[in-house]
């Protein structure tokens, strides 16, 4: 082999070269991205509503027929008649959080484009983050029979820079497996019921278990209570409800951490609703399922993290 | 033969071993060995040492939800080595340096060795008397995992920023070349095939490789090239889950040139151009840009 000093020599000064470049020699580094914390928080009514008073009609100590209200943890709503129902178990399937950026005129071109080339919004079911046992990944089930405006983490997402002005929010059949799926357990076997059925949700947008008083007695007192358990799997869905920002949510490379909670105020589902009617009638519970989807607002939104609890 | 043609075919020939069809060893985009150990018919003990930088980048995922662009700057240390007049082996080793930026402006970056190649030539048939005029055989390679997983805080990067797949993918192909000077052409067809998991549970899905590649001398020092390279690919899977944003078909056209400095130098530099994007989802190849030299010994 004849040694050919030259040739060498820009091989090593390539190599030279390439070493002090220098891809392979650098610094691993990770930069985190914009981030949105999502939330719910539920309560009676909306923010600054006025909550509801329960406190007429008192139950004997010979009512029968429905669930031991007196023992059991419940909310109590009203229905088109003033009647009161007792809430003992209340759930719902929330998924598909959507924000929506805000549309202006100087967008607007590229606001079509979008929509004719088909890309989409901002998925929160994207590079979701847990948070609290919870994500985004999948269907979120909210248990409604817990403290009110306690801010329950749903999970973080990933967002894209940019303002936006709403957020689009859908109530869905459960198909699978979810964050916050009740494990099924069967009603105790007693009246008035000590234990009721914690509900298998497959199938199910919302399921409630609840009574109201049927029947009182001549000192004005509760006699005869009415189960109404509605977790029927024939309702429209899904129930898509698009929720604006009192004012736009900006998230830039300067402002890279924001937050929304997402409210439900139970006290307006049986607004137009009959409770006397609503096992046997599909249509009521589809009006339930309509005042549910209508119920959810913007309980907050900002910058930075989610709020600390200040309930307990 | 007339002494002046005689005079271009050595020319060329010494063109040839640095021919800038891209060994994209990230996109797989043309034939890997081509660049390490030339087309030319080797003689016994022949050695090829070579440098190549690559830069590229690709958009892939849907905007604002789940769009990123990986930028990719790699250096590919190559040493090839005929242990006799049928038989060329070589092996190539990058360093790799690879960012990532997603939607949401979250970065990563990661740096390392890449996985190592390993590829072996067989030259079974040649014809045309002299100087030959054809030649065609077969080829083999394995690539192997001696990247290591990159991590930042203990915490392993995204793999789209990872230096290597940490995966073992052999190969197998057949080629033919056409020699006719000035003029040169050559073909291959090659099969890849990952026998693991990579990193993060990868799953590469199975590459064919097509390329075309000619070249016209237009002079003793100086080369044109011109390559069609071509890319279908399975879809890719992580744990399982198959990656909606991957494989597909992927032709390049690569123009390039090839220069002799000094006798058994070659520095070429070349373009990779997306011509044909036949792509699974949404991805996006943008232009390679590739230099490099080799030297004989």
């Amino acid at each position: 082999m004849i040694f050919k000093r030259r040739g060498v020599y820009a091989l090593l000064f390539i190599s030279a070269l390439a070493l002090t470049g220098c891809p392979g020699g650098d610094e691993n580094t990770v930069q985190s991205g914009l981030v949105l914390h999502f939330a719910e928080v539920h309560g009676e009514t909306l923010p600054g509503g006025v909550p509801l008073d329960a406190t007429g009609v008192q139950n004997s100590a010979a009512v029968h027929g429905g669930y031991d209200q007196a023992q059991l943890e419940h909310h109590d709503i009203r229905d088109k008649n003033g009647r009161f129902l007792s809430l003992y178990r209340a759930y719902a399937v929330l998924d598909r959080l959507e924000l929506i950026p805000c549309t202006s005129l100087t967008q607007l071109p590229r606001r079509v484009l979008d929509t004719l080339i088909g890309t989409a919004e901002a998925h929160a079911g994207h590079g979701t983050e847990p948070v609290g046992g919870r994500a985004l990944d999948k269907p979120n089930v909210i248990d409604i029979v817990t403290q009110d405006g306690f801010i329950l983490p749903l999970g973080d997402a990933a967002v894209a820079p940019g303002r936006y002005c709403g957020l689009r929010v859908s109530l869905v059949r459960l198909a699978g497996d979810a964050y916050g799926k009740p494990v099924f357990a069967t009603a105790s076997n007693d009246d008035p019921t000590t234990s009721p059925e914690v509900p298998d949700l497959a199938g199910r947008i919302f399921s409630i278990k609840a009574d109201y008083c049927a029947e009182v007695d001549g000192v004005g007192e509760c006699i005869r209570r009415v189960k109404v358990d509605a977790d029927d799997d024939a309702l429209n869905e899904p129930a898509v409800r698009t929720l604006d920002f009192d004012r736009p949510l900006e998230i830039n490379a300067d402002l890279r951490e924001a937050y929304i909670a997402v409210g439900i105020a139970y006290g307006d589902w049986l607004q137009d609703v009959d409770i006397t009617l609503l096992v046997s009638d599909i249509a009521e519970r589809q009006k339930v399922l309509d005042n549910i989807a209508a119920s959810l607002h913007i309980y907050s939104h900002g910058l930075g993290e989610l709020p600390a609890n200040i309930a307990q | 033969m007339p002494r002046r043609f005689i005079v271009i075919g050595f020319a060329a020939s010494a063109l040839l071993p640095t021919q800038a069809v891209f060994a994209c060893a990230t996109c797989l985009c043309g034939d890997p060995t081509i660049t390490t150990m030339g087309t030319e018919k080797p003689f016994a003990g022949r050695m090829r040492a070579s440098v190549d930088y690559l830069e590229r980048s690709e958009k892939v995922g849907v905007p604002a939800v789940s769009a990123h662009e990986i930028d990719e700057q790699r250096f590919i240390y190559s040493f090839s080595y005929a242990p006799s007049k049928t038989w060329m082996i070589a092996a190539s080793l990058p360093l790799v340096t690879k960012q990532v930026r997603r939607f949401d402006l979250s970065r990563q970056q990661g740096s390392g060795v890449g996985d190592l190649d390993l590829s072996a030539r067989w030259f079974i048939g040649e014809s045309g008397g002299f100087p030959v005029r054809n030649l065609w055989g077969l080829q083999f390679g394995v690539r192997l995992p001696t990247s290591s997983e990159q991590r930042s805080n203990g915490v392993p990067i995204d793999f789209d920023a990872q230096p290597g797949a940490g995966a073992t993918i052999p190969s197998v192909g057949a080629w033919y070349g056409h020699y006719r000077m000035p003029w040169f052409f050559y073909t291959s067809a090659v099969f890849q095939h990952a026998v693991n998991d990579g990193y993060q549970a990868y799953r590469a899905g199975d590459v064919v490789l097509l390329t075309g590649h000619t070249q016209y001398a237009l002079h003793q020092r100086l080369a044109l090239q011109f390559s069609l390279d071509g890319r279908w690919k399975q879809q890719d899977q992580y744990r399982g889950v198959t990656d909606a944003d991957s494989g597909g078909v992927l032709i390049m056209a690569s123009p390039g040139i090839a220069w002799t400095p000094v006798e058994d130098l070659v520095v070429n530099a070349s373009l990779q151009i997306p011509a044909i994007e036949n792509l699974h989802g949404l991805q996006e190849e943008d232009t390679v840009v590739r230099v490099g030299v080799a030297y004989d010994f």
